[in-house]
This record gives structure tokens, C-alpha cells and sequence, in this order.
């Protein structure tokens, strides 16, 4: 609207984005801007309903990271106080705990999430992201309480009691900040796995709908209406490819630096 | 010396009977047996023994630091200030642990979080007991930097703990200690991980501050030099259970119990030409396994002494480290209780008569040393010294 604003002359100062185009124009009208291969004025070409693929993709990958990041967070925070308490207080906490941790993992995943999704009725990216959370919590969990079944013993911990410290503080002020560097490492590699499981619903249809998503990209690749369209799989197949695969690479690197700093202090 | 007696008749911490059990896959282990010792306001009680006697499970139990599900209290009671600790709720003793009584740990190193900076951990001690602001908070702890003898506090505050060596972590598990005031102080071989010019600082500098706060405080050790210097009471155990209890200068002049006897012994004395240096037979047991009897009697030589003196009917041959011994009866079937054998001064043994005098009117000992003056803190090799606490 602003540009034929600008080309009316009306409107004197604006700031483009980089973007070019937003990405809920779509020319539905205009049937023959459909589906056009990367051209001058769409760098990646358009998708089903006319809208431009580049802008598309660059606002899809604010779903992508913000689902990543924030069922990421919900997960570790699960996973930190259920294993804090299983690896504080060994014993009966400690047995349910184990229990806990395997009947989730015994579930599958991605066919809970398919059901959530399709039983929610709305596509909901909040339901999502709390579904992946809830799902994924068991590795930061072990981790963790591996960590504290370490730093129970030491005696700093006796030292802080002694103090009359109430144990909850012992537990989440004192023993979790020294056990942390593991779940660095699993985190990293939780947001890309939970950037490949948003991009597997949107391409099996049940991701968001209005907004754009890489899966779903793919999905009209497959299904757009003319056959199989190259350049919606490529590009947004690149993208989901690019992303996962940094996280992949900054949890290794997290990995590598947290290791041998670890054997040269003990 | 002469016995000063303090403000207060009533003790601050009563131990009576106290009583601890291990539930272990082989069965139960009991530690600390009928233990029972009082300390005054003001007073230095020495705790002394081998390792694993038991001593540190007993200090660990009046604070209610021993985790439940395998430790138990089979009995006894623990009374500071009349109320009694094994009884509180663990809100009640939050507040005690700390505010009341202190503990310092035996090992400076790893006794302090590595990832806070030491500021930020005496400051929390601190929040906790007393109801200040943070900045206040940080001044009352650069204070008690300053009062127990660190360098330039105010830059240590924001320092980590592996940025200091570990008499300086030490006085800073001190510090922390004494921050919120306690009226006693539990220490727990403080100075054991330390070497010995350290450990007199340390020592000194507990000694400093108990005269300026009127603090007591309860030293368990198994270094009899560091008793001689800095305790009023001294209690000696051996298997779990007080052998011998008597103020350091009785102790030290006449010890009683064959068990305190083979511990002098034992230490060297400079200038004296020995081939072999004296020993306690055998080893100490193992708690799971205690000797029936008097947990002693295997490694007594006052029992293999009158044994050999003694008709054949009144001996049996027991088991010391692979060799056969003679021992007295009387040793091997009944436990010795503490009893009174000269004023003030109890043990533990069958082969020492009865105390003919007066019985006293309180069981515990309130004696409290003169202040030691400050010219006769040890330097570290001087024969003097030595001979001081060897006498």
C-alpha cells in the first residue's frame, strides 16, 4: 500500500525494509503470478497463492527460532527441577523419578504432537511449543541429575547447610550453577531438533496456518498444484538444512570447549 | 593454673547419652556410643581421637547434619540452651545452624562454592541470620575479613575461591563462620589440611576472636599439640565411645586411661635417642566389627601387663594383629562407664580404682585455662614448644 503511495507521490519519506515484499501479500487474484520460478522481481520466485517465496521464508524463520528456543527453555526447566529433586533427594523421590523419565520416554513424540495439534482444533503456536517442551525435558533430566548425585557429596554443599541454608537454595542456588555444563550442550542440540520437529508438523499440514513456515513450504512443493516446483523445496529445504545444522555445529563447539577445560581443572 | 569459674552455671550445649546408628547393607553400625560431654560459655572442649572414632559423627549430629535415612538417632539428647536439638523441626534448625552454632570444615579447599565469588557467599550467610540490607550486608562482611587478618578485603570480596591458597580459604570458612555471631563454634579439624605455620595463625586466630566474643567452642582433633595450646576441657575417645574426660592440664600432667597413656607416648620427643619409636599395638578396629567388652582391651598393655601378673582363671587369650595375647577377664567381657577417678578427671577402665573423695555436685567440668599470653604462641621448631606439649 505504501508503494503505490510512493508512486502516487502522496507519501515523501519512507524506509524500506529489506524485505521486499510482506509476506501475506498474496496475489490471489492475479492468477499468473502464481508459481513463477526465481525471476527479477522475486529473487526465489512466488509460491501457490502469488506471495514472494524470499520474503516468506525470512519471516518464517521467526517461527522456526522462536519455537526452537522457547520449548528448548521450557524442556530444560522441566528437565532441571525434576532432576534436581531425583539427584538431591536419592531414594523413593529418586525411583518415581526414574519411572517418570521412562514413561516419557517411551512415548512417541512426533504421534503426540500430530494428535495435540489435530485435537486442539485451532493451530496454536503456544500449543506447540509446550507440547515439544513437555515431550522433550528426559535428556536435560538425566543430565542433570547425574551432576547433582556428583555435587551432593562435595563439601561445599555440607558447608552451605551447615550454614542454615534452607534446601531449596542448597539445590538451585548452590549445587545447579556447578552443574549446568552439560545442559548447555544438550539445549543446543534440543533447539535443533525442535526446529526439525516444528518443520516435520507444518509439512504433514498441521503447523500454523497464517504464518509462514518452512515445512510448509515444503509441503507446497510437493502438493502446489503444478507438480513438483524446484524452487520451493530448495530454498526453504536450504533453510531448515542451514539452521539445524548451526545449532548441530555451536553444541559441538560448546561440547569441545567445556570438555578438556573440565579434565584440566580436576 | 587456677580454675576460673564462668558467669554462667548452666551449660550452653549439654550432649547426654547420645546414641547414632548407621543402617548399612551389613547390617547396623554404631558410631558414637552413650557419648556425653557439656560445654560452657566461654570454654574451649577438645574432642581428640584416632580416625574414626567417631568424633566428627558426633559434632556432625548436634547440628543434625548426618542424613537421615542411614543415620539414626537411637538415643540421648542434645540440649543447647535448654532446648533440645534433636527435636526441633528442620525450619527451627536452619535458624540455629549458623545464626547460633557454627561449623568449620576440616577441608578449606573445597569447602566454598567455586562459582560465587567469596563476597557473594558470606553476604548470603549473613541475609539469612540477620535482617540487613545488601549493602550493609557487604560491609559487615569486608569487616569480618578485616577482623580475621585478610589483606585489603574490600578487593577479596569480589574474589572466586580458587583465586586464594587455603589458609586464606580457611579464614574466610572462618569468617563466614562468625559472621552472624554464633555462641559456638563447632570446628572440625580446622587446621588439619593446613601446614604448621598456617595452623598456628589459624589457631591463634580462633583464640583472638573466642576472647573477644566470649565464644565457645568445641575442637575436635586428633593432634594432641594443637589441644595442649587451645583447649580448656578435653575429652578422648576411642571406638566411639569418651574414654577419658579431664581439663587439659590433668589430662596432660597424669593421664589415666592406658589408651591417652599410648597416645603420649607415642609422641616423639626431640633430643631423646630412641631406636624405635613407641606405638599403640595393633589398629584401630573397624566399626562394624568392635571388640566385645572394652573396645580397647585387644591393644591395652595395662590388661597384658596384669595379666601376666594374674592367676590363670582370671585371663583369656585374645587376638592382636595376628599375635596371641593374654588379657585380663574382667576386660574382655565387661564395657567400662566412665567414672570419676580423681576430682574432675573420669576414664573408662576396669584396672583403675575407685575415686575415694567427695562426689562432685555438677558431672561437668566448667573449667576455663587463664589466658594464655601471646609471647607463648608457638614458634614452629622451638624445643621448648615441644616439650610444653609433650609434658
Amino acid at each position: 500500500m505504501y508503494r503505490e503511495l510512493q508512486r502516487q507521490g502522496k507519501a515523501e519519506v519512507m524506509i524500506h525494509t529489506i524485505i521486499p515484499y510482506s509476506p501475506t501479500d498474496r496475489l490471489r487474484d492475479l492468477p499468473q503470478h502464481r508459481l513463477k520460478p526465481p525471476s527479477r522481481q522475486h529473487w526465489l520466485g512466488t509460491e501457490t497463492d502469488g506471495a514472494d517465496l524470499l520474503s516468506r521464508m525470512i519471516h518464517a524463520s521467526r517461527i522456526a527460532l522462536s519455537i526452537g528456543l522457547i520449548s528448548t527453555s521450557i524442556s530444560i526447566t522441566i528437565g532441571i527441577l525434576i532432576g534436581g529433586l531425583m539427584g538431591y533427594f536419592v531414594g523413593k523421590i529418586d525411583l518415581i523419578g526414574m519411572r517418570l523419565i521412562e514413561i516419557f520416554e517411551a512415548v512417541p513424540a512426533l504421534l503426540v504432537l500430530i494428535t495435540v495439534m489435530v485435537a486442539w482444533g485451532q493451530r496454536d503456536i503456544y500449543v506447540m511449543m509446550v507440547t515439544i517442551g513437555f515431550l522433550s525435558w528426559t535428556g536435560t533430566a538425566r543430565f542433570i541429575r547425574a551432576e547433582f548425585l556428583r555435587l551432593r557429596q562435595q563439601d561445599f554443599v555440607q558447608a552451605a547447610i551447615a550454614c542454615g541454608l534452607p534446601r531449596w537454595i542448597v539445590i538451585y542456588r548452590h549445587i545447579l550453577p556447578n552443574g549446568l555444563t552439560p545442559v548447555l550442550v544438550t539445549a543446543t542440540f534440543g533447539v535443533a531438533a525442535a526446529i526439525l520437529t516444528e518443520s516435520t508438523l507444518s509439512f504433514l499440514g498441521l503447523g500454523l496456518v497464517d504464518e509462514p513456515s518452512w515445512g510448509q513450504m515444503l509441503n507446497q512443493a510437493r502438493a502446489g498444484g503444478q507438480g513438483f516446483v524446484w524452487w520451493m523445496a530448495t530454498f526453504p529445504g536450504a533453510a531448515i538444512f542451514l539452521t539445524v545444522y548451526s545449532y548441530a555445529l555451536i553444541g559441538d563447539a560448546v561440547r569441545d570447549a567445556i570438555d578438556p577445560r573440565l579434565q584440566k581443572q580436576e | 593454673m587456677s580454675m576460673t569459674p564462668s558467669n554462667n552455671s548452666r551449660p550452653l550445649l549439654e550432649v547426654s547419652n547420645l546414641n547414632i546408628a548407621f543402617q548399612t547393607s551389613r547390617g547396623q553400625i554404631r558410631p558414637v556410643r552413650d557419648v556425653s560431654f557439656s560445654i560452657y560459655p566461654g570454654q574451649t572442649v577438645a574432642l581428640v581421637g584416632e580416625s574414626g572414632c567417631g568424633k566428627s559423627v558426633t559434632a556432625l549430629s548436634i547440628l543434625r547434619l548426618i542424613p537421615c535415612p542411614p543415620g539414626q538417632v537411637l538415643g540421648g539428647c542434645v540440649l543447647y540452651q535448654g532446648r533440645d536439638l534433636l527435636s526441633l523441626s528442620e525450619k527451627q534448625m536452619q535458624s540455629i545452624r549458623g545464626g547460633e552454632i557454627a561449623m568449620i570444615f576440616q577441608e578449606p579447599m573445597t569447602s566454598l562454592n567455586p562459582v560465587y565469588t567469596i563476597g557473594d557467599q558470606i553476604v548470603e550467610a549473613i541475609t539469612l541470620h540477620q535482617h540487613v540490607g545488601l549493602g550493609e550486608a557487604y560491609r559487615i562482611a569486608e569487616q569480618a575479613l578485616r577482623e580475621v587478618g585478610i589483606a585489603d578485603p574490600a578487593r577479596r570480596l569480589h574474589e572466586y575461591p580458587h583465586q586464594m591458597s587455603g589458609g586464606m580459604r580457611q579464614r574466610v570458612m572462618i569468617a563466614m563462620a562468625l559472621s552472624c555471631r554464633p555462641k559456638l563454634l563447632i570446628a572440625d579439624e580446622p587446621t588439619t589440611a593446613l601446614d604448621v605455620t598456617i595452623q598456628a595463625q589459624i589457631l591463634e586466630l580462633l583464640r583472638r576472636l573466642q576472647r573477644d566474643r566470649g565464644m565457645a567452642i568445641l575442637l575436635i582433633t586428633h593432634d594432641l599439640g594443637v589441644v595442649a595450646e587451645n583447649a580448656d576441657v578435653v575429652n578422648v575417645m576411642y571406638a566411639s565411645r569418651i574414654v577419658e574426660t579431664a581439663t587439659v592440664e590433668d589430662l596432660f600432667d597424669h593421664p589415666l586411661h592406658p589408651y591417652t597413656q599410648g597416645l603420649f607416648r607415642s609422641v616423639p620427643r626431640l633430643g631423646a635417642q630412641a631406636e624405635r619409636l613407641a606405638t599403640i599395638p595393633g589398629t584401630v578396629p573397624n566399626p562394624a566389627r568392635f571388640p566385645v567388652g572394652c573396645k580397647f582391651h585387644t591393644r591395652c598393655t595395662r590388661t597384658r601387663e596384669l595379666a601376666a601378673a594374674a592367676p590363670a582363671e582370671q585371663t583369656i587369650q585374645v587376638l592382636c594383629a595376628g599375635e596371641r595375647f593374654g588379657v585380663l577377664r574382667q576386660c574382655r567381657d565387661d564395657e567400662p562407664l566412665l567414672r570419676e577417678i580423681q576430682p574432675r578427671h573420669w576414664a573408662a577402665c576396669h584396672q583403675i580404682p575407685d575415686y575415694q573423695g567427695k562426689p562432685l555436685t555438677e558431672p561437668h567440668l566448667q573449667h576455663k585455662r587463664e589466658v594464655v599470653p601471646e609471647a607463648h604462641i608457638v614458634a614452629m621448631e622451638s624445643d621448648a614448644a615441644v616439650q610444653e606439649v609433650a609434658r
